[in-house]
């Protein structure tokens, strides 16, 4: 019986370690990897697929003339928007060694999951979604930058609105999400460095329907302004029931996670003068529309808020590539120290690896669509808000 | 040791002597193949393979019976072959961390599912709240570690026995109420975890907990990676050493609860509770004994999931979880530990090797569960009927017992 | 005062929803002891099918001229279908695991309505996104004195009303409640005493799947949006309900469902910070119920027969 044992096992381990042997295939010199992890499926697929589609759409039109000097793959993880398959994903993308830097993620808890991982490997990466803060901040790594503007910015945008209107006591209602609270407390510090005052914090949790209470006491503080921190669904629902129970003289803010046409669909005329603090107006360039032209010529689903992210992030990324070569470590180093060009204007980093610039803009709603403020018929006078009483 | 007096025909000895180690090889090359290989053509292929295999399993004649009865007198050699390829496969896999991190979850959901096993499979009752258990486990351990600086070792146990105490309190209303109750009282228990996970200021909110210590083993983290002959091995490969070891601690003990008076009397409670207490059984203490025994092992696989990765967020612990476990059960056979370890298995490679179809995911986790209740209830390895005749009756007489029920 | 008659008008909107939901629960454990848990699921399959219909009325025109009476015709329509699919939930899901342990059954229907809930998700385009609910009943108010009283809510609450008043006609005055009240004390007996079982069942899951399909419409109706999983939720606080009131007592769901209205509603506005943890507060009620008063408000003390 030993005999057969010793046999057996000998016979498995070789069968094993040929097998694994072949598995280890020689790189090419000429073709190099590069990452993309967005959510592909799930609720936040719109996103993801629209991130996708900016990112390939930059890989072409840099490819297209054939002078680029490596072969460049894309390969692309789907993390769900769940932090532990963006675990999983991020895992595979970074300990493939012909994998020399990556674009991900639109949820901030996958990318704080995440961070640690790409940092292990010592891969560049480049955020095109998630504004938590401490995904850049809250580590000293060189490996992440961040291309989105965080949520600071845009509630730093939201509360100089305030003033402008001189509204100047909110109540949030927030979800209990990341986003929701982050989005809170920042509102919150930017509207107090200008002298105005959140009379109170309200939490609502995700999927919540029913928001009489939350009104009701929001009718009791009588503020000047509401300003929902979290993102379409539950906004939607918070508007449609504040205007039927009356709430109807008070301005009404969001931040970018209500910016959908959904919002407006959804609450129709009651959406009619309500602002949301939101991402870079892309046809604000010529290089902008250029991309919105590109995109539009190729591709029938939206590049939703993200799309111009994304499409920067390949160009950093190849940009860094062709300067440095497929070493991982250079061209961690190349993105921190340089500047580059981007639809989304001149991407500067600071000391951590966020970018300055993204074009924040004021939207107003308009017949059921978000206008920029500086465009509607609003900021020309043609129209009046519904809650100047 | 012989078997020479077996009832094996002696025209089958020479098939006889081949069979273990036979099946032993397509088993390990099918699920080689499946979990190593990048491409779905070679998943598929696999997939085919194996499935004619088990066809003509049961299909051709006598095949069963010699496989059965070859595996059952051979059970050494295979247990002991299967250790030494569980600890030298993954040394083969040096490129792929990839790999050895889907073989790291596949094996925490196998103590995940085994804890699960316990109250569902063993004691009937349904719990569709299990993700809290593991999710009271992780935040337990995490916070222990991070917040206090108590070493792994200690907030791994802590983690379970914190589990296990939530476990004893969420099995009270059991003892009161019939299983549709309990059905509801644990999804409740599920989500109000969930909510106050999300809610209070000292689980880190939504954001969860970040930075959680590697285990360290004499002062060597478990973040830091092993260099044999110059070749550096993922750190991944650290964990997967790590969870295979407490895995198959808790299978091994799994394996003797059940097989105890404990095991039996959780079935006798299943099959009819108001027998068992008139047989004398305390019903009360063993339905609360499974909650938190189950409870117990989904802290421990909390607490090693969360120092695996490194960081957790009350995502990771939702309905969704609980319905996935619960598959896993399902699928590999209640009440069965090698089944649910298989079912196990199966439910946590499979969605990351068809990642393209992860928008399936939950209606594939749904319709395996449905299916598999309607048409084979009893998993892919039926619980095997108890046999108590080796203690008491001679070895040639247990030799010919049939151990499939 | 004002503040006061707000809530109670919005306690009794959520208490007619969750009703709604109820009694198809507490019905099922009265006339075959299962907790059916994909009847959550069953009411989003009414808003997710009247979506398209919908659209579809108004794509040809009918909405403009005939609206009021396309709008109640297509409510109809989707009610019939909802009840003809917990007819086939009984036949094809039910029925064949009725000898299996209860266990399994359970499970079953779990599995069931997850399968409902993600297959509305990948089929109907765009699935995992909020989706756009059409306004069916007239929007505007009477304002009293300060206190809004909308319109929709004021149909929804009556309907519900109408809905419960009638069915309650259904099982106390016609013989298929006969049957229905005969089978759910004892079905051997009924049996016996020639009563046909599977029709009664059937009918009892035609009515109970109606009620949530309506319950999906007007629940989708009064907060404009629809979503896929919406129905877990309803589903869960509807078996909460039929718990509080008592299992199998289609009073006992009433009081159930209206208790837990309140219980939501008022906890959430009156305790501090409590919007967020609404449904902590439900599910602590279900949980105390079930420790100290497992039986519920209406129902007979639980003996378990040997």
């Amino acid at each position: 019986m030993s005999k057969k044992l010793v046999l057996v096992m000998l016979a498995i381990l070789i069968a094993a370690t040929l097998v694994g042997c072949g598995t280890a295939k020689p790189a090419e010199k000429q073709t190099v990897k590069i990452g993309f992890i967005g959510p592909l499926s799930g609720g936040g697929a719109a996103v993801g697929i629209g991130a996708k589609n900016s990112f390939q759409l930059k890989v072409d039109e840099v490819l297209a003339d054939g002078t680029y000097p490596y072969n460049i793959v894309v390969v692309y993880e789907d993390d769900a928007s769940d932090p532990a398959t963006g675990v999983a994903a991020a895992t595979k993308i970074a300990s493939d060694p012909d994998v020399v830097a990556a674009a991900t993620h639109w949820n901030s808890p996958v990318g704080l999951a995440t961070v640690d991982i790409f940092h292990k490997y010592g891969v560049a990466q480049v955020f095109w979604g998630t504004i938590h803060r401490d995904i850049i901040y809250g580590n000293d790594y060189k490996e992440p930058v961040r291309v989105i503007p965080t949520s600071e910015q845009s509630m730093e945008l939201a509360a100089e609105y305030a003033v402008k209107f001189d509204r100047m006591e909110w109540v949030i209602i927030n979800d209990t999400t990341d986003y929701g609270t982050k989005i809170r407390d920042e509102f919150t510090t930017s509207l107090e460095k200008r002298g105005g005052k959140v009379l109170e914090a309200i939490g609502v949790t995700v999927g919540q329907q029913d928001f009489s209470a939350v009104i009701t006491r929001v009718k009791e503080l009588n503020p000047e302004g509401i300003f929902y921190a979290g993102v379409t669904t539950e906004a939607a629902g918070v508007r449609i029931q504040s205007v039927k129970m009356g709430l109807t003289d008070v301005i009404f803010m969001g931040p970018p996670g209500i910016q959908s046409d959904t919002f407006g669909e959804i609450t129709q005329a009651d959406a009619e003068g309500t602002f949301v603090s939101g991402t870079f107006d892309v046809n604000s360039s010529e290089a902008g529309k250029a991309f919105v032209a590109a995109y539009n010529a190729k591709y029938t689903e939206p590049f939703e808020q993200n799309g111009p992210y994304a499409y920067d992030s390949a160009a950093i990324i190849l940009e860094a590539l062709k300067a440095v070569g497929p070493d991982r470590t250079k061209i961690v180093d190349y993105i921190l120290s340089h500047t580059f060009k981007g639809v989304i204007g001149d991407i500067q980093w600071d000391e951590y690896g966020q970018n300055g610039v993204g074009g924040l803009t004021m939207y107003v709603n308009q017949d059921q669509k978000w206008v920029k403020f500086e465009d509607s018929e609003y900021a020309s006078g043609v129209r009046t808000f519904p809650w100047v009483k | 040791m012989s078997h020479s007096n077996t009832g094996i025909p002696n025209s089958n000895a020479f098939i006889n002597r081949i069979i273990t180690p036979f099946l032993l090889f397509v088993v390990v090359a099918i699920v080689y193949a499946i979990v190593a290989y990048e491409s779905v053509v070679v998943t598929l292929l696999s997939l085919v393979i194996g499935a004619s295999l088990f066809v003509g399993y049961s299909k051709i004649p006598g095949l069963k019976e010699i496989i059965k009865e070859s595996i059952r007198k051979d059970k050494i050699i295979l247990l002991v072959t299967g250790l030494v390829l569980a600890i030298a496969i993954p040394l083969t896999l040096r490129s792929q961390p990839y790999i050895i991190h889907i073989l790291v979850i596949a094996e925490i959901s196998i103590i995940l599912a085994l804890g699960l096993n316990f109250q569902v499979g063993s004691t009937g009752i349904p719990n569709l709240g299990y993700a809290a258990f593991y999710g009271v486990g992780a935040y337990a351990s995490a916070l222990l570690s991070t917040r206090l600086g108590i070493s792994f070792w200690i907030s791994l146990l802590a983690a379970g026995f914190i589990a296990a105490l939530f476990g004893w309190l969420v099995g009270l209303p059991t003892l009161k109420t019939r299983s549709y109750h309990m059905a509801l009282v644990s999804i409740a228990f599920g989500l109000v975890t969930y909510i106050m996970l999300n809610n209070l200021a000292f689980t880190g909110g939504p954001n969860g907990i970040k930075n959680i210590p590697a285990p360290e083993i004499f002062g060597w983290s478990l973040f830091s990676s092993i260099k044999i002959f110059g070749n550096a091995y993922p750190v991944q490969l650290n964990f997967y050493y790590l969870v295979l070891f407490i895995t198959l601690l808790m299978v091994v003990v799994s394996h003797f609860v059940y097989n105890s008076k404990i095991g039996l009397f959780w079935n006798a409670v299943r099959e009819d509770e108001i027998a068992a207490k008139c047989s004398g059984i305390n019903a009360s203490a063993l339905k609360l004994l499974s909650f938190s025994m189950g409870a117990f092992l989904a802290g421990i696989a909390g607490a090693l999931y969360a120092h695996y990765v490194g960081y957790i967020s009350p995502e990771n612990f939702n309905m969704n979880t609980s319905l996935q476990v619960l598959g896993m059960v399902i699928m590999g056979g209640m009440d069965n530990i090698f089944g649910v370890s298989i079912g196990a298995f199966i439910l946590s490679v499979a969605p990351e090797k068809f990642r393209a179809l992860a928008d399936f995911r939950m209606l594939a986790t749904g319709l395996i569960i449905l299916l598999m209740l309607m048409f084979r209830p009893s998993g892919i390895i039926k619980q095997q009927i108890r046999i108590y005749a080796t203690k008491y009756f001679s070895s040639k007489k247990s030799s010919n017992g049939d151990t499939n029920g | 005062m004002n503040t006061f008659f707000q809530l109670l008008i919005s306690a009794l909107l959520v208490s007619s929803l969750y009703t709604l939901v109820a009694v198809g629960f507490t019905m099922y454990v009265g006339v075959i002891n299962l907790a059916n848990f994909s009847h959550g699921d069953t009411c989003v399959m009414g808003t997710f099918l009247l979506m398209p219909l919908f659209l579809f009325a108004t794509k040809m025109g009918w909405m403009t001229p005939l609206a009021g009476l396309v709008i109640p015709a297509l409510i109809i329509l989707v009610i019939l279908v909802t009840g003809l699919w917990g007819a086939g939930i009984y036949k094809i899901l039910v029925k064949p695991l009725l000898v299996a342990p209860r266990l399994i059954l359970l499970l079953a229907s779990v599995a069931a309505g997850q399968v409902i809930r993600e297959a509305i998700r990948v089929i109907y385009p765009n699935g995992s996104n909020p989706q756009v609910f059409p306004k069916l009943l007239p929007s505007g108010g009477i304002e009293l004195s300060g206190l809004t009283l909308g319109y929709d809510s004021l149909t929804i609450i009556f309907l519900t009303i109408a809905c419960i008043i009638s069915l309650n006609f259904i099982i106390q005055r016609t013989k298929m409640g006969l049957a229905m009240r005969a089978v759910s004390q004892n079905s051997d007996v009924s049996q016996i005493m020639g009563i046909n079982i599977e029709k009664t069942i059937i009918s009892v899951f035609i009515l109970g799947s109606a009620l949530a399909g309506l319950a999906g419409i007007l629940n989708g109706t009064y907060y404009g949006i629809a979503k896929f999983n919406l129905g877990s939720n309803l589903g869960i606080k509807g078996f909460s309900a039929a718990v509080i009131g008592g299992l199998g007592d289609f009073q006992g769901a009433i009081i159930g469902g209206v208790l837990l209205g309140f219980i939501e509603v008022f906890a959430s506005a009156y305790i501090p910070n409590g919007s967020q943890y609404q449904d902590v507060f439900s599910f602590l009620a279900v949980i105390a119920f079930l420790i100290f008063r497992p039986s519920g408000i209406l129902g007979e003390k639980i003996f378990e027969k040997v």
